[in-house]
């Protein structure tokens, strides 16, 4: 190479690093600037889903304990452990993991004038309304006997009506933007296209005659059906950057380019190999589902390439990791051999907690992190909750790991409590009380940062 | 802070005592034991009916008297004529008219005598602590009445006593009051934030709920034993009574706050709803005096100190409704309540709840009354939507058999969170829990129960594996057979037909039982290598799966027999004695005995098998000589 070339090369090399530098020093300072405008309803359901989590929690450990000491369960009467599992269960889904994603709706359909809207603060209540009459209904014993889908009777009904509702107070504001120049009425209005189809979609699915396509050698759901509840997942992720508009810097579009590519690939194994039924000894379906470890590299790759308020960073990484051994742990388990030793084990509820309180609670508070007003977002970004919750799920899923693997190994190793049960039941039961007075602290925060407003 | 006795109006807390003590003691209690005691039990309707219409006529006609008099001369003949009733019941009247009319000058004379004493109460206190004498007053009242000596005392003693009180209330009344006070207590009468009309209802219910909770009390044999039967309970009821009235006084004064009124009110909804079951009746019993010394307190104090900024004229007339309605109407209600239904109903106690809840969040249900009517409407909704679906669902369904209940008894009690009902195509799996059904057929079922967890055995083919009695024993107490099982107690199931049924679905089979008997005929026992650590461990293994129903020494005798259909056998004498072949006794531990009530061990592993059956045939081979560790 000759010496002028080079020095030019140089140059170019400097121009290019001032211009980086430059771009993200300008996009940083955006950062600092902007004000983060949270509407009212959007506040409300960040509150409800707090107080949702601390209830569904308290039911934890509270079940935690009775699997302990069954004993103290006798004055309870009719209100078993059976009752309970759907009150916490449904509660996490329909409380803790829904709401920050109904206030992130409001913050996306905000009015643009900054009105406080009683109609969009009345439809978070109606939510948690009808949570309240769900949990009375299951603990009257009233179920459609589906995990996770336990509505029946009134609360069947309400459930979805409860979100028609909510529907109609994200249309109403919608209404009102839809002058706003660029595209963003026009994304809107497909992405209500789409929620309008939910309510129906949760009366439907609640219905005891539908099921969904069954993985004979196991009795659990397929492959496909597993790639596409996670897919699902997948395009929250994808969206979130998109449509918080967070600010790029750096990144060439190959990333982005590269990780819409996988999913609608992804999207096409679904498409193809369908929802029928199938064990996971078809290698068709365990390698269909082992496509999703590319977003182990994928995501963090993408999330790089926005900017992002420093201290969000933290609950990001966190959500990234989860994310990452989900995947990763969901597909190992999977596998042929591996599933015949986990299947209805302890690994199962270890497989459940990494994700309600691993990855769906990190990506939850990055999401709040990035919605809420300052003083409960640096509540959340503390750093002693922000380990004792991480340490005390990473706890939980670990005990629950081993105690599966024990116990797929030997069944009697649940049904008769020994010293190596009781022993890992009680860390268990530990990390679960250490998870539950973490979601108070936070729970206690958002109401102060609510009443604060 | 707590007042020191010079701040105390002692006069005013006198005659507050003497008023209750008047009422509880004479007017509610001697003398209508005295009527019992002359035989005219039967009219005692009657005249329990004229006191309560002459104490809303007294009360009601108060105003009027004291329109025309001064207040301390209504009070001295009320007093006097409180008295003079309670000497003359002291003769013994055998015409139930005389009854009537000496119970009509009680009412009549207590109903003059408290609203006269409540709406002048402020001038007999004058700058002293108000809410400390109607605490002490109503707590002094309380606790006198149950001395024992006074408490146990005959009818006579009783109304003497209560006479002779009345006199020296007649003589108390008798002390100048400064008119300054007056003034000056008008200026600091604390604000009433709920209308007049609610804080009515509040009484009245509180009077129905005492009146009510009282008559169940009075006509329990066995609760009232419970609850004044002996000399202690007597002074733990006179002291908490005391106690608590005092710490009513206190708050009301120091907080300017009636929620003592609506505390009071949910103690008293609680207690009369306890004090309807049998299990819960102490526990009503020890909470109602609680209840009833917060609202008697409240009763004295709240038209004295919180109609204080009226005129006199209006004072004096919303207390004597307070007394007409809330006083002898709530407590008409209350008797009748109990007399005719000998319970409180759930739904009244929801009501009065429901009334407590509203009136003391009153403020946050205006803050978030829109909210509160988008909940509503939207419920609403859904509930007509519900019934338009449930009908519909009704409507479509046949017959419904037991085996239906017993599969929606199953899905209520939430069963799949802790039990399959798969058993997937593995040798373990089959062995285990016998013959596989295919996905096919449990796709059948609506909506299939695979379930995704086994904190507890699969219950595909649970008729294969035990038998009814069993499952019923079980279900009653699993820790009886099964002693570290976790499953909760379903014992309510069989109050009624729910645990039937739901044995009847688990019964149910789904596979045949030819090829659960080939699986069992085919099982190969996997000898461990060094069995010696479990063999030594036999006894406890034996006394763990075995004795419940064996006994501890095999003999048969275990704590479970009386629930089972057929005696468990003898180990020692039974019929294992003549057993040749080896893998007989490790197959029936394993598999138990179809169609007995021998349960199968499925779950345990095959190193405790061999150990519990080498410990079952030590006792076949040596029955006598056998000891255990």
């Amino acid at each position: 190479m000759t010496g002028p070339s080079q020095s030019k090369l140089i140059a170019i090399s400097l121009r290019e690093t001032k211009r980086i530098a430059l771009s993200r020093r300008r996009a940083k300072d955006r950062i600092l600037d902007e004000s983060i405008f949270v509407p009212d309803g959007a506040n409300t359901a960040i509150t409800h889903a707090f107080f949702w989590m601390f209830m569904a929690n308290g039911v934890g450990i509270a079940l935690a304990w009775l699997l302990l000491v069954p004993s103290s369960g006798y004055w309870m009467g009719e209100l078993t452990y059976g009752r309970w599992i759907p009150v916490h269960l449904n509660l996490h889904l329909y409380g803790w993991t829904s709401l920050p994603l109904v206030a992130w709706l409001l913050r996306l359909y905000a009015p643009q004038d900054d009105h406080p809207s009683a109609a969009a603060r009345a439809s978070v209540w109606a939510w948690s309304m009808s949570l309240m009459v769900g949990a009375i209904a299951w603990l009257r014993g009233e179920t459609s006997g589906k995990i996770f889908l336990d509505w029946i009777g009134l609360a069947r009904v309400l459930y979805p009506t409860v979100m028609l509702f909510l529907w109609s107070v994200l249309f109403r504001q919608w209404w009102a933007n839809r002058q706003v120049p660029g595209w963003a009425p026009v994304v809107q209005m497909v992405g209500l296209l789409i929620l309008a189809s939910v309510p129906m979609a949760v009366f439907w699915a609640s219905g005891r005659e539908v099921y969904p396509a069954v993985n004979a050698d196991s009795g659990g759901p397929t492959g496909m059906s597993l790639l596409g509840s996670t897919l699902i997942v997948v395009l929250l992720l994808l969206l979130v950057p998109q449509l918080q508009n967070r600010a790029t810097w750096g990144q060439k579009l190959v990333i982005p380019r590269l990780c819409w590519l996988t999913f609608l690939f992804q999207v096409g194994i679904v498409m193809t190999l369908g929802f029928h039924h199938a064990t996971h000894h078809d290698w068709h379906q365990w390698l269909g589902l082992g496509t999703l470890a590319s977003w182990i590299i994928l995501m963090p790759l993408y999330y790089r390439g926005f900017l992002w308020p420093p201290k969000s960073m933290r609950w990001q990484r966190a959500m990234l990791f989860w994310f990452g051994l989900l995947v990763a742990t969901g597909w190992l388990s999977f596998l042929p051999k591996v599933l015949d030793h986990l299947k209805f084990t302890d690994a199962l509820v270890a497989h459940t907690h990494l994700a309600m309180a691993g990855f769906v609670t990190s990506f939850n508070l990055f999401l709040i992190g990035l919605l809420a007003p300052s003083s409960l977002a640096d509540h959340i970004h503390r750093p002693i909750a922000f380990w004792l919750w991480n340490g005390a799920t990473a706890t939980y899923v670990i005990v629950m790991w081993v105690a599966g693997a024990f116990e797929g190994a030997d069944p009697s190793f649940t049904i008769i409590r020994g010293i190596a049960r009781e022993l890992l039941y009680a860390i268990r039961f530990t990390a679960g009380l250490v998870l539950f007075c973490v979601s108070l602290i936070w729970w206690r925060a958002a109401r102060s940062a609510m009443i604060q407003r | 802070m707590i007042p020191s006795l010079q701040s105390i109006s002692w006069r005013s807390t006198g005659l507050i005592t003497a008023t209750y003590f008047y009422f509880l003691i004479f007017a509610q209690f001697a003398f209508l034991k005295a009527i019992e005691l002359t035989g005219e039990a039967a009219s005692l309707k009657l005249v329990m009916g004229t006191m309560g219409f002459a104490g809303i006529l007294g009360s009601l006609t108060s105003p009027l008297f004291l329109k025309h008099w001064e207040w301390k001369i209504v009070l001295r003949i009320g007093f006097l004529s409180c008295g003079m009733m309670a000497f003359l019941s002291l003769a013994s009247w055998t015409s139930a008219h005389a009854w009537s009319m000496i119970a009509g000058g009680i009412g009549f004379s207590l109903g003059i005598v408290t609203v006269t004493l409540v709406s002048q109460l402020r001038n007999l206190s004058g700058n002293h602590h108000w809410g400390m004498s109607g605490g002490l007053g109503t707590g002094l009242a309380y606790f006198t009445c149950n001395v024992p000596a006074v408490f146990r005392a005959s009818p006579f003693d009783q109304s003497l006593i209560a006479g002779i009180v009345c006199v020296a209330a007649f003589f108390g009344t008798s002390i100048k009051i400064e008119s300054s006070s007056i003034q000056e207590m008008r200026q600091s009468s604390p604000e009433m934030h709920a209308p007049f009309v609610v804080m009515l209802l509040a009484f009245t219910l509180l009077i129905w709920l005492d009146s009510a909770a009282f008559f169940i009390i009075q006509n329990d044999r066995e609760l009232l034993g419970s609850t004044w039967g002996s000399d202690t309970l007597l002074w733990r009821n006179g002291s908490v009574h005391l106690l608590v009235a005092v710490f009513a006084g206190w708050w009301l004064e120091s907080r300017n706050s009636l929620s003592p009124v609506f505390l009071a009110l949910g103690i008293l909804a609680v207690a009369s709803w306890l004090v309807n079951d049998a299990l819960t009746r102490e526990v009503g019993g020890a909470i109602y005096p609680v209840g009833v010394s917060l609202y008697s307190t409240c009763l004295v104090v709240f038209p004295a100190y919180w109609l204080g900024h009226l005129s006199l004229h209006r004072r004096t007339f919303l207390a004597s409704l307070l007394y007409a309605v809330a006083g002898w109407l709530g407590s008409g209600m209350g008797i009748g309540m109990a007399e005719n239904l000998h319970r409180v109903p759930l739904a009244f106690v929801m009501v009065v709840l429901g009334f407590t809840g509203v009136v003391l969040a009153h403020e946050w249900l205006r803050k978030y009354c829109r909210e509160l009517a988008t909940c509503t409407t939207l419920l609403a909704l859904a509930f007509v939507g519900s019934e338009l679906q449930g009908n519909a669902v009704l409507s479509s369904q046949a017959s419904i058999s037991s085996i239906h209940n017993g599969r929606e008894v199953y899905v209520s009690e939430g069963c799949i969170h802790c039990h399959s009902r798969y058993v997937r195509p593995s040798e373990d799996d089959i062995t285990n829990w016998g013959p596989q059904v295919s996905y096919e057929e449990a796709l059948k079922e609506c909506p299939p129960l695979f379930g995704n967890r086994r904190q507890g055995p699969d219950l595909l083919n649970v008729g294969l594996r035990r038998s009814r009695a069993w499952l019923k024993a079980h279900f009653i107490n699993p820790q009886l057979l099964v002693p570290m099982s976790t499953m909760p107690r379903y014992d309510y199931l069989f109050s009624d037909d729910r645990g039937e049924s739901l044995i009847d679905f688990l019964m149910d089979p789904q596979a045949s039982a030819k090829a659960r008997y080939e699986t069992i005929q085919n099982w190969n026992l996997t000898y461990p290598s060094d069995a010696s650590h479990e063999v030594s461990n036999a006894w406890k293994l034996f006394q763990h799966h075995c004795s419940a129903c064996h006994g501890e020494d095999g003999m048969g005798n275990g704590e479970a027999r009386a629930d089972l259909a057929r005696s468990p056998a003898n180990l020692r004498y039974g019929p294992f004695i003549y057993s040749r072949d080896p893998k007989e006794i490790p197959r029936i531990l394993k598999f138990g005995i179809m169609g007995t009530d021998m349960p199968g061990h499925e779950y345990i592993p095959d190193s405790d098998i061999i150990a519990i059956s080498s410990y079952v045939k030590s006792l076949r081979h040596s029955p006598h000589s056998y000891s255990t560790p």
